[in-house]
């Protein structure tokens, strides 16, 4: 056991920082972010044994905080009719985290792409992934994955384009 | 500053304000070895499990009494012939855990390839797709879904495919299937092939040719959305309480797609579809609960055009429909309550002077929507089509 608890700590203090940003940049939210990432190591926990490169550690969480994201916002929706019905009304407002400043248009606009868009911008813009890299994460080809960005920065051009005027 | 710069740099400066606690915090701690804990525990569960199972197999393999299960019993079926009103070409047809569907194809009056399926009963869908004109290519993978029908699975997908797609692969987060497409029959008008699968959320949609390469990939299509699911501007259009039940209808605004669900303590439904053909004139959605069948929603979008819907009860009675318009949308929705979640009728659409009906679904479901097989409860759906 001490020796697994020690491995864990390593882990942690390798990659915790930018498993918990990732999470911030997928979500737009630091509480859900700090909870996406807790989620992932405990996650991550039942699997150090298998894991013998430091370096995929990283590469796990990374995937892993990505998944736990998508499942997050596939639940969203039971969420959000409970807030309804507490008479905090939601309609006419677009989706975003408590922490996204009024004043950064671009940061809301990436908030509001389709998750997979998003995704695809945040590994290849933030975590500087290739594309085949970026794709391995989100499970698909690599084709896929070029459509995914296209179609994401098609969605933010246009959007800051009508914003502008 | 282009904007793939813009983004590097808003990423840094987002990224550069949030950071994980210093050490793994104890509640991670805590988890990790309840987890580890779980495990132990089920590992013991389901060796137990596993010895007493195999005793069993073991008592029914010596028992004499054994006598050979007749084939009635094995839920294996003959094909059953094809509901009457079927519309279009009958192009493929089979069964999915012993209940039949059928997948039918035709042309609209506005040149779209329309792909329904029907399951027993009657129920079932259909999708008309924008692109897949007569003479045009179209898309290579041609995506529709139906959902909410319980009794089989959660969603079921079908569609046309060209005709060099063999397989799809219909992946999701931690599964992926295979399915084989289906050829049209001999003499077919349509120059495709067809698939239907049965299944939850799907993330990718892959078709494979002959050689088993990738040719075709259906990646964020809004069908494989779960309503809502990356359509950020998603709105609570109405909710209320009916009968002691909350109820939420919600949409999505983002674009012409169509992505609406109906959510109940009940049950509800809901999907996406690409935008409908000029012909559509409106959703009818169904959700018929066993516990409360005497208080049964009926729901769905309608074109903004749309005037008055009603329900025409088999019994004269009619029902007025309250239309929700929300602001910046490109659809109307609206839902009303029958006293019948079985009753035999139709849904009226009214566009100036023009009236279109589509039936209700539930009462054409198995059993008229009353036999054993819906004791869990029954969401169907269908769309009304102006001919």
């Amino acid at each position: 056991m001490p020796r697994s608890r020690a491995t864990l700590g390593e882990v942690y203090a390798a990659h915790a920082d930018s498993a918990k940003r990732l999470a911030y940049l997928l979500t737009g939210d630091r509480e859900l972010a700090e909870d996406l990432t807790q989620d992932a190591f405990v996650k991550l926990a039942g699997r150090l044994g298998g894991i013998r490169d430091p370096e995929a550690s990283g590469a796990y969480l990374r995937k892993t905080v990505v998944n736990l994201a998508r499942s997050h916002f596939r639940h969203r929706r039971v969420e959000r009719a409970y807030l309804d019905k507490e008479g905090k009304t939601i309609a006419g407002r677009p989706v975003e985290g408590p922490d996204v400043a009024e004043a950064d248009a671009l940061w809301k606009l990436v908030l509001r792409l389709p998750y997979r868009q998003r995704c695809a911008v945040v590994l290849r813009y933030y975590e500087d992934l290739s594309e085949r890299g970026a794709a391995e994460v989100l499970d698909c080809s690599v084709g896929a994955l070029k459509a995914l960005t296209n179609r994401a920065m098609e969605n933010l051009r246009s959007s800051v384009g009508s914003e502008a005027q | 500053m282009s904007i793939d710069q813009e983004l590097r740099l808003m990423f840094r400066q987002r990224a550069d304000e949030v950071r994980a606690a210093p050490v793994v915090p104890d509640r991670t701690v805590r988890r990790v070895r309840m987890r580890k804990a779980l495990w132990t525990g089920s590992a013991i569960v389901f060796a137990a499990v596993a010895v007493v199972g195999g005793a069993l197999a073991l008592r029914n393999v010596v028992s004499t009494d054994a006598a050979p299960v007749p084939p009635a019993d094995r839920k294996v079926r003959e094909l059953p012939s094809p509901p009457e009103h079927l519309q279009g070409e009958l192009v493929a047809t089979g069964l999915h855990d012993g209940a039949p569907w059928w997948i039918t194809a035709r042309f609209d009056k506005a040149g779209a390839l329309c792909v329904g399926v029907t399951l027993e009963g009657g129920v079932g869908g259909e999708g008309c797709g924008v692109g897949s004109e007569t003479g045009s290519p179209g898309e290579p993978i041609g995506v529709n879904t139906f959902s909410g029908y319980a009794p089989l699975a959660p969603t079921v997908y079908y569609g046309e495919v060209r005709s060099d797609i063999l397989a799809l692969d219909f992946k999701a987060e931690d599964v992926t299937d295979r399915i084989e497409t289906l050829p049209a029959p001999p003499g077919s008008d349509f120059d495709l092939r067809f698939y239907i699968y049965f299944g939850g959320q799907v993330d990718e949609i892959v078709g494979f040719n002959a050689a088993g390469e990738t040719v075709a990939e259906v990646v964020d299509h809004p069908s494989l959305m779960a309503p809502g699911f990356g359509h950020q501007i998603e709105e609570v259009v109405a909710s209320g309480t009916r009968a002691g039940s909350d109820w939420t209808l919600t949409a999505a605004q983002a674009s012409d797609d169509l992505c609406y669900t109906f959510d109940t303590e009940d049950g509800g439904g809901g999907g996406c579809a690409t935008e409908p053909g000029p012909a559509w004139r409106g959703d009818v959605n169904q959700s018929a609960e066993s516990k409360h069948p005497d208080v049964a929603p009926v729901w769905g979008a309608i074109p903004l055009r749309t005037d008055d819907v009603r329900v025409l009860l088999g019994d004269g009675s009619e029902v007025p429909a309250v239309i929700f318009r929300p602001e910046g949308h490109n659809y109307a929705y609206y839902i009303t309550w029958i006293p019948d979640a079985f009753a035999a009728g139709e849904v009226a659409f009214r566009i100036g002077s023009e009236s279109t009906t589509e039936p209700l679904c539930a009462s054409r479901a198995p059993g008229g929507g009353r036999g054993k097989g819906n004791r869990h409860g029954l969401t169907c759906a269908s769309s009304a089509v102006h001919r």
